[in-house]
């Protein structure tokens, strides 16, 4: 290593490198963009957290308890809309995608740093007109924004979907960033034999969000111009179809939440990776699974449409194409579950974020063949057992494998770990708390409720108060959880480079990382997985004061 | 297959003919769905604790293992064809209506459901159906989406504005015959709910907590009768009003047809246009006090004799024979049978007494 390479290690991290507010909301570092996303996503969590909370206290008992009829339908639209759009839908490509996907490809950063950075500041613009929307009494029109209810409701709609829009178009610019990124900015030596599977799974969402996206955003700003310059594409009245809608929402909106749930399956399989050390089992098969879901995603979007607006035989077909999903989905858990085997398992926190999140999909996916069935779908739709199929996948699936990345890259990310027994305790009551509302939601509609109801049958109230106690562990967990993060940040400790003792190549970076990520040019010789090729100094969980060694060091 | 009647713990009562096929459906996935998922979850801690780390065991290098991930892909591709295949046939049997099934008009508006039988009568937020009898609905939507929904039928069919939707149905009979009631046409077997199954919003205040005051509260009684008291309920139409003990008129008591035509004249908005009193100037259209019995002059310049045939022509269809020198303007005002017998009884009295 020659002394150019030492001076490099004297270089601050991307954190610290520059000082203020401004230097945070110019910067091109793809790292700080992260952070911004990140910081913007766990307040709109919070904040979706809360109105959750709101919704519970109303429907843990039949009558009224504190909110109207019409804030109830306020709350649980902006809770669904933020959680989905604000949350959810740019969690994984934006935080986790933008941060790590140059390293993990051994880049100094994304192929268009300033690409990334006006894609924050769309989604930012996006966030605040759905916080005016909040501040002009909100929208009532549920988060699809589903015509033609969605055009008598008021002006807060509108502003909604313009916010969404944006939003939309920002994820845009990020899956073209990441695309183009895995394309060509790979350091020597990996080819996509072995590329990791986050890597995969952040192609396959991008895909996802490229092609979703604009059908998003342009059915968004449809509604915009139906509500303002009534277009009549829409609306009956003036001789639209609402159908249209129905179809435009879902064939762009389906996909866009398959798509969380495969950046939820990346992050798993890198846990899962990093905890076994070993890699995952049929690797191939498994990159490949995730492309297919995204393109398979493409294909589901009938389902939404069960019992209104399709023919008898276009349900068939989209029973048939909807079930598609399972094929890969099964080639991905069985193969977690063989990675689980023979492998030298350790259980820290994002070890159990990983397990729940096989659990959860389980059922989400189960959950989901029996909306998928017509005969038990149609009968099933709009009831509170397709909201409960819906948590199972985003709140479930996806949130927690959002959560578990937090938690495994929190160390890199910041260079600061958190408390491990806190973490873990809220793990435990995230999955209780979350398992406690959601499994009674599929007796609940099973036997006929309703979905978006302020008020039930008395031979309900049961199981909505056992769901209800279970929300509130639920949101008293996500607090825990963003308050232990928060408090590690303050640690005076640093965190080890790599405390997992991970082979993967973000780990081979300082903690946190400096602004071209590496100190050094990687070339890599071994693969993401290649614990046996690994050498002991790479795979140690010694201080990030450690000289970041490349798999290869070159000048 | 045997119609489960008292709700079980996880499904509602099977009160239709496709309720035990939904419901078979609904078991083999959830049956399949829990040994899934105990397997899933099984095997994820057994191999978990199996495989936990133990110092100075490495981790066995993991491969393609061709065997296992063909067999994963024989077995999703099996969960897809079992549950496509499994999954309509129900649904087929749902979709159609039987040919001889009564045929009922549903008009749903934000938060209410009108139905209207064969026949005319009009019933709101309940609905009177036979047992034993394919029953279709034909459905639309004054305002938003809304979704006819009745779990103990198993039936579900959104409604979109602008456009018909149909969905049907056959309940089956449940017990014995209810409390015997005077009438036959009043005898109900047993009732059940239909509630609406697509968010569409609420009133602002408290009102949406009592009954069709929103989307949750958005619900019809379904009354099921054997079929030939079903026919009678239907033929004699909606209760006739009848002068209350404090003057007004309303529904309760018994009275004569020309009573009740009294009141229907005033209610179905008669008044509005016909004189009914000796000595009072003409409204819009012909005075009827004193007409019955008389020669009219039509406007094609016939005439014709006032009388039970001509009255009750000109209720039901108002343009047929216009009286000369008024204007064609008069409405036609759904009434039912025994309605417009009323009415014309009413009409017939309005003389001078001898």
């Amino acid at each position: 290593m020659s002394t150019a390479v030492a001076a490099r290690e004297q270089e601050p991290d991307y954190l610290s490198s520059k000082k203020g507010i401004a230097s945070w909301l110019t910067s091109v570092d793809p790292k700080r963009v992260a952070v911004l996303y990140l910081a913007a996503i766990l307040t709109f969590f919070a904040v979706g957290s809360v109105l959750a909370v709101l919704l519970r206290v109303e429907t843990m008992s039949a009558g009224r308890a504190m909110l109207s009829a019409s804030a109830y339908d306020r709350l649980f639209s902006m809770h669904g809309a933020i959680m989905v759009f604000l949350v959810l839908v740019p969690a994984f490509p934006a935080v986790l995608g933008n941060f790590f996907v140059p390293m993990m490809v051994g880049a100094r950063g994304l192929a268009f740093p300033r690409l990334a950075v006006v894609g924050f500041r769309l989604y930012a613009a996006g966030a605040v007109l759905a916080l005016v929307a909040a501040a002009l009494n909100g929208s009532d029109a549920s988060w699809t924004l589903a015509v033609p209810y969605s055009l008598h409701a008021g002006i807060g709609a509108t502003v909604l979907a313009a916010g969404i829009a944006l939003v939309a178009l920002s994820s845009i610019l990020t899956a073209l960033n990441l695309v183009v990124t895995v394309q060509k900015m790979r350091a020597p030596g990996l080819d996509y034999r072995r590329l990791p599977l986050f890597v995969w799974g952040m192609l396959a969402v991008s895909l996802v969000q490229l092609f979703a996206s604009p059908v998003l955003a342009a059915t968004m700003l449809l509604l915009v111009a139906e509500k303002t310059i009534s277009l009549g594409l829409f609306d009956p009245s003036l001789g639209g179809d609402p159908v249209l809608y129905q179809h435009l929402f879902w064939f762009g909106v389906h996909p866009i939440l398959y798509g969380t749930v495969i950046g939820a399956m990346a992050v798993v399989s890198e846990i899962l990776a990093t905890f076994t050390r070993r890699e995952v089992s049929g690797h191939r098969f498994v990159a490949g699974s995730l492309i297919a879901l995204a393109l398979l995603a493409f294909l589901g979007w009938g389902q939404h449409l069960f019992a209104g607006g399709l023919s008898v035989y276009a349900t068939l077909v989209f029973s048939a194409l909807g079930l598609l999903v399972a094929i890969p989905a099964v080639v991905i858990v069985v193969n977690w579950l063989a990675t689980l085997k023979g492998g030298s398992i350790a259980f820290e926190t994002p070890m159990l974020y990983a397990l729940g999140v096989i659990v959860l999909l389980t059922i989400a996916g189960l959950a989901n063949l029996f909306l998928m069935a017509p005969a038990v779908g149609v009968y099933l739709r709009g009831t509170a057992f397709e909201s409960a199929a819906l948590h199972y996948l985003l709140g479930g699936a996806a949130l927690f494998g959002f959560l578990g990345g937090l938690h495994y890259w929190w160390p890199k990310m910041f260079g600061r770990g958190y408390n491990e027994t806190l973490a873990r305790a809220g793990f435990a009551l995230l999955f209780i708390g979350f398992n406690l509302a959601f499994l009674t939601q599929f007796a609940l509609g099973s036997r006929g409720l309703a979905g978006a109801s302020y008020d039930f049958a008395a031979d309900f109230q049961a199981l909505q108060l056992v769901s209800s106690i279970g929300g509130f562990a639920l949101v008293a967990g996500v607090l825990l959880v963003l308050v232990v993060l928060g408090m590690g940040l303050a640690e005076r400790e640093r965190a080890p480079k790599n405390p997992w003792g991970s082979a993967s190549y973000e780990w081979l970076a300082a903690s946190p990382p400096v602004e071209d990520n590496f100190a050094v040019e990687l070339v890599m010789e071994r693969g993401p997985y290649d614990y046996d090729l690994a050498s002991d100094e790479e795979l140690s969980d010694a201080g990030s004061e450690e000289p970041a060694v490349a798999a290869t060091p070159t000048e | 297959m045997e119609n489960q009647t008292e709700p079980s713990l996880l499904l509602p009562a099977q009160l239709s003919t496709i309720a035990p096929q939904v419901d078979s459906l609904y078991h083999a996935l959830l049956w399949s769905s829990v040994v899934v998922s105990v397997a899933v979850v099984a095997a994820m801690l057994f191999f978990a604790w199996s495989y936990r780390r133990r110092p100075g065991v490495k981790a066995e290098p993991s491969g393609e293992n061709w065997p296992l991930q063909v067999g994963a892909i024989l077995g999703g591709a099996a969960v897809v064809l079992v549950t496509f295949f499994s999954g309509w046939g129900g649904f087929i049997t749902a979709a159609q209506a039987p040919d001889d099934s009564v045929a009922i008009r549903v008009r749903a508006d934000a938060w209410a459901w009108q139905f209207e039988h064969p026949n005319g009568l009009t019933e709101e937020n309940e609905v009177h159906v036979p047992a034993n009898v394919p029953v279709r609905l034909v459905m639309s939507s004054a305002d938003v989406a809304h979704s006819f929904f009745v779990p103990d039928f198993r039936v579900q069919q959104v409604i979109e504005p602008g456009s018909f939707s149909s969905v049907w149905f056959e309940a089956v009979e449940r017990g014995s015959d209810a409390a015997a009631s005077d009438t036959v046409a009043d005898r109900v077997l047993y009732s059940t709910r239909a509630t609406c199954g697509e968010y569409c919003g609420a009133r602002g205040d408290e009102t949406a907590w009592s009954p069709n005051g929103g989307h949750a509260t958005m619900s019809a009684a379904i009354h099921v009768q054997h079929e030939q008291d079903y026919r009678a309920f239907v033929a004699r139409g909606p209760a006739l009003p009848c002068r209350q003990p404090d003057g007004t008129c309303g529904i309760g008591g018994e009275c004569s047809a020309e009573e009740s035509g009294g009141c229907l004249f005033t209610s179905k908005t008669c008044s509005a246009c016909h004189q009914n009193q000796a000595d009072r100037p003409q409204l819009v259209g012909p005075t009827l006090y004193g007409a019955w019995g008389h020669e009219q002059p039509l406007s094609d310049g016939t005439t014709v004799a006032v009388d039970e045939s001509y009255v009750r022509q000109s209720i039901l269809q108002p343009a047929s024979q216009i009286a000369q020198g008024f204007p064609n303007v008069m409405p036609t005002i759904p009434l039912t049978d025994r309605e417009v017998t009323a009415l014309v009884a009413y009409i017939q009295s309005l003389h001078p007494s001898e």
